[in-house]
């Protein structure tokens, strides 16, 4: 597609937006590197560094790391920690062992009243409730030894979920890192073509570093897969055949 | 678990060679510290370590904290409406006057 809409009077931006909305009147989805140098006007700067890297992903330049993160990915979508409610097997041992205690306290007591009965030949009464007493205190222990294990095994758990949660830290950093390499590669591995693009582009631009805006993006635009129109709004071209054909990308002029 | 600190550049490489070697007993690894299993493995690895450089590793014997067995009920309930308060930088002290909650200086003084 090849459209010269010099003789309206459009911004360039509002109709780059328009070719980049996602229910926008192409079929395919603009790549990654239309962002960056789909929309080329005089005046205009970008990150030439990110827009290399973005131009590289869309030619599918692979990297050293693309395994490594491919794996890394994967296994962060798979870590999912869950973490187990520790606070309610914390209270639950806190009262038992409180109960316990009191339980204590009471089957000491009522031994003793028991001993002191005993002397005086009464000790019926006194007997049930010592018995009772001791039957609560060992009702106790049992609920205590229950809470003691309910904890434990919600502490392994949630022992478990923190180093799924340790692990997920360690593969986030590890990504970051992979992708920092990755762009990297990308870089270096797109830079001859972009180098090449920016001696042949219109102009006397000998390097990327320091050839003009519109020049630097121009050349990117003809290394990347751009799948959309480039909105071109700087007079380079003689017109926009030959725009397009150095391009190698559909073209919008304004 | 046994909490173990180091102090010097060389006790901390020991430290992280003994995690390296010997995952089964670490429980965590927190930069120049490290948390044991409470073990005689663990306790054999600290006080390896207190050998080797005896001025600059820490062991010291964790307990797992229950709140509701060790702090008292007014504690825990400063920490839950401080951490809800209306206004991110209300102090604490200012937050607590006038209320039921602790002053910071009580909560400094007064040992669990």
């Amino acid at each position: 597609m090849r459209v010269d809409l010099s003789s309206y009077d459009l911004d360039p931006a509002a109709v780059a937006t328009t070719v980049r909305a996602a229910d926008g009147p192409f079929e395919l989805e603009p790549t990654a590197a239309h962002e960056h140098v789909g929309c080329i006007t005089p005046e205009m700067e970008f990150d030439r560094r990110a827009a290399m890297a973005a131009a590289a992903r869309t030619r599918d330049v692979t990297t050293t790391v693309d395994d490594a993160l491919a794996s890394a990915r994967e296994e962060r979508r798979e870590l999912e920690p869950i973490d187990p409610e520790t606070t309610d097997a914390r209270r639950r041992v806190a009262e038992a062992a409180a109960e316990l205690d009191e339980l204590r306290e009471e089957v000491a007591a009522k031994r003793g009243r028991l001993n002191a009965h005993r002397e005086h030949g009464d000790g019926n009464k006194a007997e049930a409730e010592y018995l009772d007493a001791v039957r609560s205190l060992s009702e106790a222990e049992t609920e205590y030894a229950a809470a003691v294990e309910q904890l434990e095994e919600a502490e392994a758990a949630a022992r478990k979920a923190r180093d799924e949660r340790e692990r997920q830290l360690q593969l986030v950093d590890r990504i970051d890192n992979l992708q920092r390499t990755a762009r990297e590669e990308r870089v270096d591995a797109i830079r001859p073509a972009v180098e090449d693009a920016v001696r042949a582009a219109p102009g006397d631009s000998t390097e990327l570093a320091t050839a003009d805006g519109p020049t630097a993006a121009m050349a990117l635009a003809r290394v990347s897969e751009l799948r959309a129109p480039v909105v071109l709004s700087c007079r380079r071209f003689s017109d926009v055949e030959t725009a397009g054909r150095w391009l190698d990308a559909s073209v919008i002029r304004l | 678990m046994l909490l173990v600190v180091t102090y010097s550049q060389s006790a901390r490489s020991s430290l992280r060679n003994v995690c390296r070697i010997h995952e089964g007993t670490v429980v965590r690894r927190l930069g120049r510290a490290a948390l044991f299993e409470e073990t005689e493995h663990g306790a054999f690895l600290g006080l390896r370590l207190r050998e080797k450089h005896p001025d600059s590793v820490q062991v010291e014997r964790t307990e797992p904290f229950n709140e509701f067995r060790d702090v008292d009920e007014s504690v825990r309930a400063a920490a839950i409406d401080y951490e809800n308060r209306e206004r991110e930088s209300t102090p604490y002290a200012k937050f607590a006057a006038g209320t039921s909650h602790p002053e910071p200086e009580t909560l400094k003084q007064t040992e669990l």
